[in-house]
This record gives C-alpha cells, structure tokens and sequence, in this order.
C-alpha cells in the first residue's frame, strides 16, 4: 500500500486540508522541540447524512473499466502497489480524498449496523443477527435505484425530531442567524443539530435549504434558546422578519467528534 | 486469500466503548467471512426489468464491491467509530481531553509515513533541494536512496465520475465533430453582446455552442454565470403565474398546459435521480404560452421539468437542450432528463419511419394521437423543408437555420446538451 494511503487511512490529510482543518481549532499544528510533533483532527466531512461517495476518480475508473471487462470483475479501489513511473497517480490511483471519503462512508455503515435504534447518540449495540446487520451496512454502500427503504439507515435517518418556527432572519459573511418565537427547542447538550428551513416568500427563501441536497439537513450552531447559525451562501442581509417552519434534524455531531491526532 | 484482521489498538476505554469494539469486530469478520454467501446484496438484475445481456450488476457503488478493499477499510474505521462511541459516553479519559499534548490517539508511524508526513508538511521539497540539503548534513555523501517530491496530490473530486455510467462503458469511439463554421461562430460570438444577448440569448448560444461542439457536458448554475438569479426569478415568476393543471388555448382550440405536477407518477428511484427530495414536487412544464413567451423561457427550455419544494418556491430545473429539426436526446425515461451523457437519435423530421403534423404544424410520429389528416412526410433532405429557419434577422431562426444544415450537411452532426440547473 502507498504510504500516502496508509496516512490518510490513520486520518492524517496534511495536504487535503479539509474545511474542518482550515477552519483551525486550538490542537491543530506543529510544533519543532526536541522532536517533531503534529496535532491534526480528524472528523466526518459530512456531519449530517449518510448517503455514501460512489464515484472514482475518472483516469482510474476508465482504465478500470476496459480491465474489469477483460477480467469480469467490478473493482475500481485497489491498494496493491503501483510500479514505479508508468502508474504513479495514474491509473490505479484511489486519490488521498477519495479514499478518506470511502473510511468515512463504510465507517458510518458500521455505526449504523451495530448501534441500537437510527443509531444516533446512543451507545448501546443492538440486539439482531449479524445477518441484519450486515444487511444494514450493505444498505448504506449501495446504490440509490437498489436502497431498502424499509431498514436502516434509509428508513429513518432524515425523520426530523421537531419543528420550529423562524420568525426572523438576516445573513452576513454567508452565516444566516434565525431567531425562533417560541424557542427552537434545540439543548445545548448536543452539538449534532441540524436544520431544513422552510421559509415562505421573497428573499426569505434564498435561505430554505432543499432536501434534495441536504436530505437531514445542514448543521447548525446554537446561540440561544431562540437563537441559531448556520452556513448559508448569500448576499448580507439584514433581519428581515419572516414566516415559515424549520424541520430539526440530528446528524453524528460537531466538534464532539474531533479526533484528535497526535503524530511523532 | 487469508482475510485475518491485523485490528489497531484502541486508545479508549470503558463498558461501552468496549462492548461497540467486540460488535464491531465481530460484524466486521462477520461481512468479511460470508461475503461470498451475501452475493444477493451485492449483486442484483436491473431495476428496470430489461434481462442486462442475462448478467447481474453491482447494487454497491463502485468503491465498495471487492472483498479486500472493504476488509482494509473496515480495520481503519474502528479508532474512529469507537472515538464517536467514547465521547457520546462523555466520561472522563482520552478521548475527552482534548490538552494539546494529550490526543486521545498517536498513530504509529512508520519510516516511510513519518518521511511522508514532514513532506507534506511543506518543506522545500524540490529534488534539487532535498539532494542538496542532504548532503550537506551528510558530509557531502549523496542519498542513500532517490529523492524526489512524492507530495500528496490529494485526488481532484471534480473529476471523479460513476464508472457504472453507461457511456462510459461504451467502446464506441467520438462521433466525428466537424469545427463550427465562421457563420456559427459569428452568431455565438454576436449573442453575447448586450443588446443581442438579452432573453438569454447568450444562455442559449452557450448551449448552442455545446451542442454544435458535440460537448455534452451538463450545463449547470455556474454556467449560467450571472444570468441565474434572473432565470430563478423568471421560472419561479411562471410557476407563480399558474395554478396546477392551468390550460391556455387558441381560437382554433389548441391548448398548452403550462404546468402539470407529475410527482406520483414517479418511483422514489426516479424522484432521485431528478434530485428531488421526500417533500419537493416534480413539474412538467410548458412555456408555450403569453407568461412563458414574456419571461423568454419558451426558446430557451421550450418544455422542461421544474422541481419545486413544498411551498411552491423552485429548486432545480432540468432539460436536454435538442431539436426536432436536428438530434433529441434519447433517454430510457423521463427521469433521466438532464443527466449526464445523453444518448442521441434523430429529431423528428429526420425520422427514418416519416413524420406527420399535428394541429400546431409540430412534427409528430406517423400515427400520433394528435396527427392531423393523413399525409405522412419523408425525412426532410434539403433545408428549405424545414419551416421557419430562414429569416436572416431573427436570431431564433437563424439558431434553427444553423442546426438544420448542421445535420443535413454536417453527417447529422449536433449532440443535445444535459441542463440540470440547481438553484439551491
């Protein structure tokens, strides 16, 4: 297995430097003493859903493709080494990011197969056969046409847990802030809210965040009991006040799930 | 094959950190294990009932279908699945503290990753650099092995594709693509001037542009360019302008509907396909009437499908850009408009079998519903039986007139273009 791979398998993404990382946190960084030492953090690139990456990266599903038809087999993510020179990230590379997107995915598979209920914020393994489980997990890793909408994850994962009711809004530097009447009901206990907006008229729709995309939502910030954040592309606006609903959702978490790195 | 785990050690402790490991192992082997035996969840026959050449397919996508690479990704998820176990726990310990210095998890390195690691930290990392540094902190001795940049190149997701996308997989080479003419280029070039690329007239003569260049690329909302709050606003204005079902006739009787709500005659594969979520309705739509015509959206979309959420507001618009009196897309159902790698075959006045007209003069197929009186038309062959592709001031025309001998002299050249427009 290339070295790289090996990294980016331990979570380390040096020169990925996904949002998470760019948005820096106290505990990422080196530092030259006596010896070298990186702090790196390590989260889900999608805090909120668990629809699963399927593509490749298109020089090696390609080559792949005219291999696979020759050999009658279906693969496309191969860690055996390349030779030196003619393969080298070419045509058998997986890519340090898409190999990070594939952890992820069968990482939230297990989760899902083995944790009790829709498998959020509980601790507790379920009870079933391994044989649903793993059908649980083949779920997650499938494709849209052939989903089980009957089990897990696919069954439950977007149901929201609560409705809200947005009464005013305004936008700057792309972070909308929404203030609730009465109060979102979203605790302080949690960091792994979510929230669909579902505003109503005007420019207070180039707020709504559509379902298509963001199935379970985008994460949000909460300020308040009648207050939350969340990211939302946009020219500034001022508070406008607006009507509407907002469906609350759960995801896997925010900064709780840091994973924090320490490389020596 | 062996398939035994080499499992890391977990730096987390307690009651439930400990249980979810022993689970996770055990599903883990237990996936690895029968494999073979649950071949039904990674292999099926297609959805669509068509028999696929009597071969099963992948219902996985396609980074997970080898036994090997699952195993391998399975053996790297448990530190962190188990770290998302630890903290929902919230006692004390690693995996809680978060003091620089007191990361729950050191990963161990070897020589080649720590190598690895300092170079992608950003050192000067030129060949010449490093040969050079190195021998001066090795008494001049060159290196014991070769030195050159192996940074992460960190993939480019933009490029990835779906390898189970059927051109793809094709082995036909490119159609031949002759260059555009400098009639062509001149009309795409003029539509971009103001004045002239008012109505979306330089939206169109991009598409145009693209079809005539055999680019099926979709065209999405960067496309657009600064055009797409106006097209949002137009669409969402014509939405606006009509209640579901809304007719608008001629004298003679003829009628468009201008938008009818399609929604529950498509199975949730379709829904996502189009990209539409559990709440949002799915519109077909035509802009052939006064509010389509106003908004300029009739020679642009001339029919499309317009997704909105639940309170009426428009997310997505999607359409193949093609012409009856040139190439249409031709796809395996509705809900495949707008995707990528459209299939092409004759628009209907170059169909082999003939043509009739309907009641609006349109082409349609010979013994169409709406045929009007018997007379069945060969394939056109000479542009001048092409209506309405003449008037050399009227951009729209001149577009028809281009598209029309582009397939009656150019080897039915002109390949329809996917617009998937999400507004979101």
């Amino acid at each position: 297995m290339k070295t790289s791979y090996s990294l980016t398998l331990k979570h380390f993404n040096g020169g990925v430097s996904p949002d998470f990382i760019q948005d820096s946190i106290p505990g990422v960084g080196v530092s030259i003493g006596s010896s070298l030492s990186v702090y790196d953090i390590h989260q889900f690139r999608d805090v909120m859903d668990v629809h699963a990456y399927g593509k490749i990266n298109s020089k090696t599903a390609k080559y792949n493709i005219l291999i696979n038809k020759l050999s009658g087999t279906e693969d496309y993510v191969h860690f055996d080494e390349e030779p030196v020179g003619i393969l080298t990230r070419g045509y058998l590379d997986i890519g340090e990011t898409q190999l990070a997107y594939y952890l992820e995915d069968v990482t939230k598979a297990m989760l899902l197969a083995i944790l009790d209920g829709n498998s959020k914020r509980t601790t507790t393994v379920g009870i079933g056969t391994s044989a649903t489980k793993r059908a649980i997990f083949y779920n997650t890793l499938c494709k849209d046409e052939f989903k089980d909408h009957t089990i897990k994850p696919w069954i439950d994962w977007s149901n929201s847990v609560g409705v809200c009711t947005p009464t005013s809004i305004s936008r700057n530097n792309n972070v909308a802030i929404v203030t609730t009447t009465p109060a979102h009901g979203m605790t302080t206990a949690y960091d792994d809210w979510g929230i669909v907006m579902n505003l109503n008229t005007g420019i207070a729709t180039s707020f709504n965040i559509s379902t298509s995309t963001h199935p379970n939502g985008v994460p949000v910030k909460i300020i308040d009991a009648n207050t939350f954040a969340y990211k939302n592309t946009g020219i500034n606006t001022s508070t406008t006040i607006v009507t509407g609903t907002a469906d609350i959702k759960v995801g896997w978490g925010g900064t709780s799930i840091n994973l924090h790195l320490y490389f020596t | 094959m062996s398939y035994n785990f080499d499992w890391p050690e977990i730096p987390f402790t307690g009651a439930e950190v400990e249980a979810f490991v022993d689970a996770y192992k055990g599903l883990a082997e237990s996936i690895i294990d029968e494999w073979d035996n649950d071949s039904y969840h990674i292999y099926s026959f297609p959805v669509d009932g068509s028999d696929n050449n009597g071969e099963t397919i992948s219902t996985l996508k396609a980074p997970f279908r080898k036994r090997e690479t699952i195993k391998i990704l399975l053996e790297y998820g448990l530190i962190y699945a188990a770290f998302i176990v630890k903290q929902r726990v919230g006692n004390s310990g690693p995996g809680t503290d978060f003091n620089l210095g007191n990361s729950p998890y050191t990963p161990p390195l070897t020589d080649d990753e720590k190598t690895n690691l300092i170079k992608s930290l950003g050192c000067i990392f030129t060949k010449e650099e490093m040969e050079d540094a190195y021998r001066k902190n090795n008494g001049g001795k060159p290196a014991p092995f070769p030195i050159g940049p192996e940074l992460f190149d960190n993939g480019n997701p933009s490029d990835d594709v779906d390898p189970d996308n059927q051109q793809l997989r094709d082995d036909d080479p490119p159609e031949n693509c002759p260059d555009k003419n400098a009639r062509e280029n001149f009309y795409l070039g003029l539509a971009n001037i103001p004045v002239f690329s008012s109505c979306y007239r330089d939206i169109k003569a991009k598409l145009l542009d693209r079809y005539l260049s055999c680019n099926s690329n979709v065209f999405t909302k960067n496309d657009l360019g600064s055009k797409s709050d106006s097209l949002k606003n137009g669409l969402q204005e014509f939405m606006d302008n009509y209640s579901e079902g809304q007719k608008q006739c001629n004298l003679r009787g003829q009628c468009v509907t201008h938008k009818t709500n399609i929604t529950n005659s498509l199975t949730l594969a379709q829904k996502t396909r189009m990209g539409a979520g559990p709440t949002d309705i799915i519109w077909q739509t035509s802009f052939y009437g006064s509010a389509g015509q106003r908004l300029c959206l009739h020679t642009l979309f001339g029919t499309a499908i317009v997704i909105t959420n639940s309170s009426g507001t428009v997310l997505r618009v999607i359409d193949d850009f093609d012409f009856v009196y040139g190439n249409v897309s031709d796809r395996p159902d509705i809900s495949y408009t707008g995707q990528a790698n459209p299939g092409k075959k004759p628009g209907q006045y170059f169909d082999p079998a003939g043509y009739q007209l309907d009641g609006d003069g349109n082409p349609v197929p010979v013994g169409h519903p709406t045929a009007v009186g018997a007379t069945v038309y060969p394939p056109v062959t000479n542009l001048n039986d092409l209506p309405n592709n003449q008037n050399a001031w009227d951009p729209t025309e001149i577009g028809r007139n281009i598209v029309g001998s582009n397939y009656i002299n150019g080897n039915g050249k002109g390949q329809p273009v996917p617009i998937n427009i999400n507004f979101e």
